[in-house]
């Protein structure tokens, strides 16, 4: 029997719409299944383009399989099922349609072989994703979806007008193949990308959007959105260099901001531009092994952000924030969330026995020349820095003994569940990862726990977490306030768009200041002119001026007479 | 003048020094036991990563300081707050 050559995602774009209609009960085993019948079909077909058609003279591949999306799919899809595990609990029709509406543009998104299905997959995931924060029932979320719309809007336009640059020399360039970011179609398919990854200056609005997001739409924007923009690097752009540059600038940015931020789903949000910096970084790198360590990160980040954004909902749904200076003392009343909240963290930052550890450990082996040392400083002070933001600070909190402690209030059993399985993923791909080494495009015959490469980073982890302390206790680490930092949203949403406005009406006020003096100046010289003209029309009247006016005049024509030849 | 009293100890610090000590304990054991090969380069010495990882440390905790002085809001007042 022939494998059915259908592209994945288009089973959880019609299974989107289908839950519009279907009752609660339903909706979590109808994302559940659409997610296990996407496996299915990802699995049981060969490698290669299938279902492609020609359509005005370009190749439309709507299904083409190789290890590459393979892996990035698998992981999306088990993604999704923890996901609908997680949301079994609540009711909201609209939210259940959108995330699987988002996983659908994004899982189409990477099995199509051409530009042009590309463009339209991305366009379709980022406008749920817009949707997703328009439906969510969080205050403030509808504003962060206008904004995240006009990213969105201008992502899909640089990549519309790179394509049609691309497209311009060739009908065969339609199909996927490695771009040059120095031809004018590749830089702006580039630029496009820059946005979706949230490199610097437009890394904003993955923080803006997982921050007013729900417990359950921040994990689809995180597992859904910039890992998208990975794959597509990867697919597009391997080995160019600018990639480092800007990986490492989206790492080093990340992780001051996580470390400075007070609000546990925005560090998180800065923690996964700073983690797909590595990513970026390791595409730009170029070797075999850099490239499969990277999509192995990706792989392992996926179930650690679910865990760790599941923990940061669960906490939101009890207390109403996740603001770290409100949850002193959390552990007495949500023991089980809070560990499951540092073993996300741990995922995260790539403890050994986690999935992101043997993945990590690969990248590291990938970048230990002395060439590439910088590369090297990069992931060590990630991994360094991941340890004390996302555990012995967060740890240093929750676990504090307080004589206020919150009520105890467990976080419910389908998200419990949801978080338990998320970790569980994490824990079996970290101490089984030749799971995850077989699904890489490059074989890999690596072990990441031995003693030369466990030891290293048992030291880095050790000293991360004493020198931390040691600050804390010395007073120098910033304390835990409720704080907001400026970013690049400044100049839209912060004082300096306030200031701008106050600028605008300053100058529409000084404007209507200068056209009433203007009008006044006006009516007076008016005025003045009319007594003028008055006084012309009267050049006999019995008065003095009158009298030298004509005089005036008389002179003036006797002037001109005299002098004309 | 009153001089501020330090931070109250118990809750997790005890506990989180003790095993990062630990784990360092550990991690540099076998890092100076089993590297007997020449290093090829500094990063490659053992105890290296330690050294990394704390200025690492060190540095991202002081630039999160100087980010928090210049660029910080309180979330209840004047500034950009939530929306």
């Amino acid at each position: 029997m022939g494998a059915i050559s259908l592209n994945p995602g288009f089973v959880l774009i019609a299974a989107a719409f289908l839950m519009l209609a279907a009752p609660k009960s339903v909706r979590a085993p109808l994302m559940a299944g659409a997610a296990a019948l996407s496996m299915w079909l990802l699995l049981d077909n060969e490698f290669g383009a299938a279902s492609a058609v020609a359509q005005m003279g370009l190749s439309v591949v709507l299904l083409n399989l190789d290890a590459l999306n393979r892996v990035f799919g698998i992981g999306f899809l088990i993604a999704l099922v923890l996901l609908a595990i997680y949301t079994s609990g609540r009711r909201n029709r609209l939210e259940d349609a959108a995330i699987t509406l988002l996983a659908g543009g994004a899982v189409s998104a990477l099995f199509v072989g051409d530009l042009v299905s590309f463009v339209a997959a991305l366009a379709l995931a980022g406008l749920s994703a817009t949707w997703l924060l328009f439906v969510a029932p969080v205050a403030g979320a509808a504003g962060a979806g206008a904004r995240l719309l006009i990213w969105h809007g201008l992502e899909g336009l640089l990549f519309l007008v790179g394509v049609a640059f691309h497209i311009s020399a060739g009908a065969e360039n339609s199909v996927f193949k490695q771009l040059d970011i120095a031809s004018l179609g590749g830089g702006f398919i580039f630029a496009a990308l820059m946005i979706r990854v949230g490199a610097p200056f437009a890394h904003v609005w993955l923080k803006d959007a997982i921050g007013h997001a729900s417990g359950a739409g921040a994990v689809a924007l995180a597992v859904f959105s910039s890992t998208l923009g990975v794959y597509a690097l990867a697919r597009l752009f391997p080995a160019e260099p600018a990639l480092i540059f800007v990986g490492a600038a989206m790492t080093v940015l990340g992780l001051i901001y996580a470390a400075a931020e007070d609000d546990l789903r925005r560090s998180a949000a800065y923690v996964l531009t700073a983690q797909m910096g590595v990513c970026v970084a390791l595409i730009g790198d170029g070797s075999p092994l850099a490239r499969a360590a990277s999509q192995a990160h990706v792989f392992s980040l996926t179930f650690a952000f679910s865990l760790l954004l599941m923990a940061h909902g669960a906490i939101i749904e009890r207390h109403g924030a996740s603001a770290l200076s409100g949850l002193r003392g959390l552990a007495r009343g949500m023991p089980v969330t809070s560990l499951l909240l540092l073993c996300g963290g741990l995922s995260v930052a790539g403890m050994p026995g986690f999935a992101s550890y043997v993945s990590y450990a690969v990248a590291l082996a990938a970048v230990g020349d002395w060439e590439q040392r910088l590369l090297w400083t990069l992931l060590i002070v990630n991994s360094a820095a991941l340890i004390v933001i996302l555990i012995i600070r967060p740890a240093s909190v929750v676990y504090v003994a307080t004589d206020s402690a919150p009520p105890h209030q467990a976080a419910i059993f389908p998200m419990m569940l949801g978080m338990s399985l998320s970790a569980f993923f994490c824990i079996a791909v970290g101490f089984n990862p030749h799971w995850l080494y077989q699904l890489m495009p490059t074989e890999l015959a690596f072990s990441p726990y031995t003693f030369d490469r466990l030891a290293p980073a048992l030291e880095a982890i050790g000293a991360a977490a004493l020198t931390y302390l040691a600050l804390r206790l010395v007073r120098f680490a910033p304390t835990e306030k409720a704080q907001a930092l400026l970013d690049m949203d400044v100049f839209y949403r912060g004082p300096v768009s306030g200031a701008g406005r106050w600028a605008g009406i300053v100058l529409l006020r000084l404007y209507g200041a200068w056209q009433v003096a203007f009008d006044r100046v006006a009516v007076a010289a008016g005025a003045l002119l009319a007594r003028a003209a008055r006084a012309c029309d009267l050049p006999y009247k019995d008065s003095l001026a009158g009298a030298v006016l004509l005089v005036a005049t008389a002179g003036i024509l006797l002037i001109i007479c005299l002098s004309w030849r | 003048m009153t001089k501020p009293n330090p931070p109250r100890a118990g809750g997790a610090a005890p506990m989180l020094t003790l095993l990062s000590a630990v784990i360092l304990a550990l991690g540099l054991g076998f890092d100076f036991g089993l590297n007997h090969s020449r290093a090829s380069w500094i990063g490659a010495e053992p105890g290296a990563r330690a050294l990394i990882a704390s200025a690492a440390v060190i540095v991202v905790v002081a630039a999160a300081r100087l980010l928090r002085l210049a660029l910080g809001r309180s979330e209840h007042g004047g500034g950009h707050g939530r929306d």
